[in-house]
């Protein structure tokens, strides 16, 4: 009778892994059909298949859809993962990777290059933001390193007084600042997949599959850490170092997608806690969904800012925030009742 | 006994198990042979019971390594040895106080140790759980290292004891050895009388019993 009981667990999480990776391959798929031009999803289809044959519809698809809703993918997945790995390490439910202000310190950088060099497109743009974020997440590892106890409570206090510091120098920066800069800057950081673009795809795709990899296979030491540092210890985790280093990966993947989309927030906070109503996050299956929902919510988003407005992207930044603070409330709403 | 599970390293001296200092052993070494059970264990995530129990497996498990059937068959078996096999699929968090104890053991059961370390496991517990909880411990067959506040409990479970007053220990060894009026009074400073509890210990020794009096005023 336990053995039932144990299959029909395993039964619900391969069937929460199937629903989530045929939404995720169905997403992909149709999302390459919505758009500024009228696109069929027998254009799509072709644009598989005749990739050389270039019809007008089907190089939209293939140059300008497919590397953005892929990038997209990659962005969702990253940050859901990025948050659920930070809320599991910092046992904190809002944790998230823009808490620890790591998106602050990319808005620095590229507020900086903007202001000192007046460049304002392009990969310096992308460079400046990862070299922000980067000197961010140092910062905050040198501080959450140092600290022998209490090290969850000094790191969740760093990462806000750094995010602080640094959108007080952007803000700064942005005061002195001509008008036509800050309104690039401000569009920078609501986030876009605009410049999405198969030529620098590799980059967070090859980030985010290796952290992933990791977390995956540190499992075990992630769950562990769920039952507090003491239980933790006693079962062998070197709780300090492995939280810097889930730090460290974390960051790494915010920084990466930060410098080529701009800020979306949220997504890392929120898509962690819906996936937790259904299954377990102790599983592989509770990883995965986690960030197999967060790439496929993406997805959507950005279908949504392409197509919400007629000849206008929308800031996925916007949409995104606009969902996840709707969605928070609600869940603060029906938490209260069911106590 | 933060000291004992390497939580804190102590300031001097050394503490060994089986003659050799465990700082020297590798934190999954040492997690390999001695398995603790917590007062309290925090978690607002949903881990369910068969994830919490399952987690005895860290210390014996490479990085890569995933669950086989024989480790579930392990898993599920330490789960219904603590008559938890009805909850494995429940979240951890819905448990009772001496369930979350219970499944605790269950994963110090998965663990595989040579000693447990229970710190203050039935404080919190009705009565009945802490029995339930402390005879679950002694069945497992393997040395338990407790403390107790409940002197009772601890003179019917223990076969040893030892007490600390200020961090040096003043008394040490068997129940009715240790547990005495003068005792009670010079380190809980209370005013007691002991009694042989009517019934006796499985291994033939009778078994001090306290009677607390009161009005200290």
């Amino acid at each position: 009778m336990v053995m039932n009981n144990m299959s029909a667990v395993d039964i619900r999480h391969s069937l929460a892994l199937l629903i989530s990776v045929s939404a995720a391959l169905f997403s992909l798929f149709t999302a390459l059909s919505f758009g500024a031009a009228e696109t069929s999803l027998q254009d799509v289809f072709n644009s598989f298949l005749l990739s050389n044959e270039a019809s007008f519809n089907t190089r939209i698809i293939y140059e300008l859809r497919m590397p953005r809703t892929l990038l997209a993918f990659l962005a969702g997945s990253g940050l859901a993962i990025a948050g659920l790995i930070l809320q599991t390490v910092t046992r904190n439910p809002l944790a998230d990777p823009y808490l620890f202000g790591i998106s602050s310190g990319a808005s620095f950088g590229v507020v900086l290059l903007m202001a000192l060099a007046g460049i304002s497109a392009g990969f310096m743009l992308s460079a400046a933001a990862l070299l922000g974020s980067l000197l961010a997440m140092g910062l905050l590892i040198l501080i959450a390193g140092r600290q022998q106890s209490a090290q969850v409570e000094s790191m969740l206090l760093a990462g806000v007084a750094l995010s602080f510091l640094f959108s007080a120098f952007t803000s700064l920066l942005l005061y002195w600042s001509d008008p036509q800069a800050v309104a690039a800057i401000l569009f920078w950081t609501l986030g876009s997949f605009a410049r999405a673009q198969w030529a620098t795809l590799w980059l967070p795709l090859l980030v985010i599959t290796l952290c992933t990899f990791v977390m995956l296979s540190f499992r075990r030491q992630l769950n562990a850490m769920l039952l507090g540092d003491e239980s933790a210890i006693t079962l062998g985790v070197r709780v300090q170092r492995f939280r810097i280093l889930m730090l460290v990966l974390s960051s790494l993947i915010t920084a990466v997608l930060v410098a080529m989309c701009g800020g979306i927030g949220f997504v890392g906070l929120m898509v962690p806690h819906i996936v937790r109503f259904f299954i377990s996050q102790g599983s592989i299956a509770g990883l995965l969904v986690t960030s197999l929902v967060g790439g496929t919510f993406m997805v959507w988003v950005d279908v949504l800012s392409r197509s919400l407005l007629k000849n206008q992207e929308l800031p996925v930044g916007v949409i995104t925030a606009a969902i996840g603070s709707v969605f928070f409330l609600s869940l603060l709403f029906f938490r209260k009742r069911k106590v | 006994m933060r000291c004992l599970y390497r939580f804190n390293k102590p300031t001097e001296g050394v503490i060994e198990f089986n003659n050799t200092d465990i700082w020297q052993l590798k934190s999954d070494e040492y997690a390999k042979k001695v398995a603790v059970v917590l007062q309290e264990t925090p978690s607002q995530f949903n881990l369910s019971v068969f994830d919490v129990v399952a987690l005895g497996l860290t210390p014996h498990k490479s990085l890569f390594s995933s669950i086989t059937n024989i480790d579930k068959q392990e898993i599920t078996q330490a789960i219904s040895t603590v008559g938890l096999a009805d909850h494995s699929d429940q979240s951890f968090e819905s448990l009772s106080g001496g369930e979350k104890q219970r499944a605790l053991i269950a994963r110090a059961i998965v663990q595989q140790p040579q000693l447990l370390i229970m710190d203050e496991p039935t404080s919190h517990l009705d009565v009945k759980y802490q029995i339930q909880v402390m005879e679950l411990a002694k069945s497992l067959g393997v040395t338990v290292f407790a403390s107790f506040h409940d002197l009772n409990l601890a003179s019917a479970m223990c076969d040893e004891l030892v007490v600390i007053k200020n961090g040096e220990i003043t008394h040490i060894g068997t129940p009715s050895e240790v547990l005495t009026e003068n005792m009670l009074g010079d380190v809980f400073g209370v005013c007691a009388q002991v009694n042989n509890h009517p019934q006796i210990s499985k291994s033939g020794n009778s078994i001090p019993h306290i009677t607390y009096f009161y009005g200290y005023e």
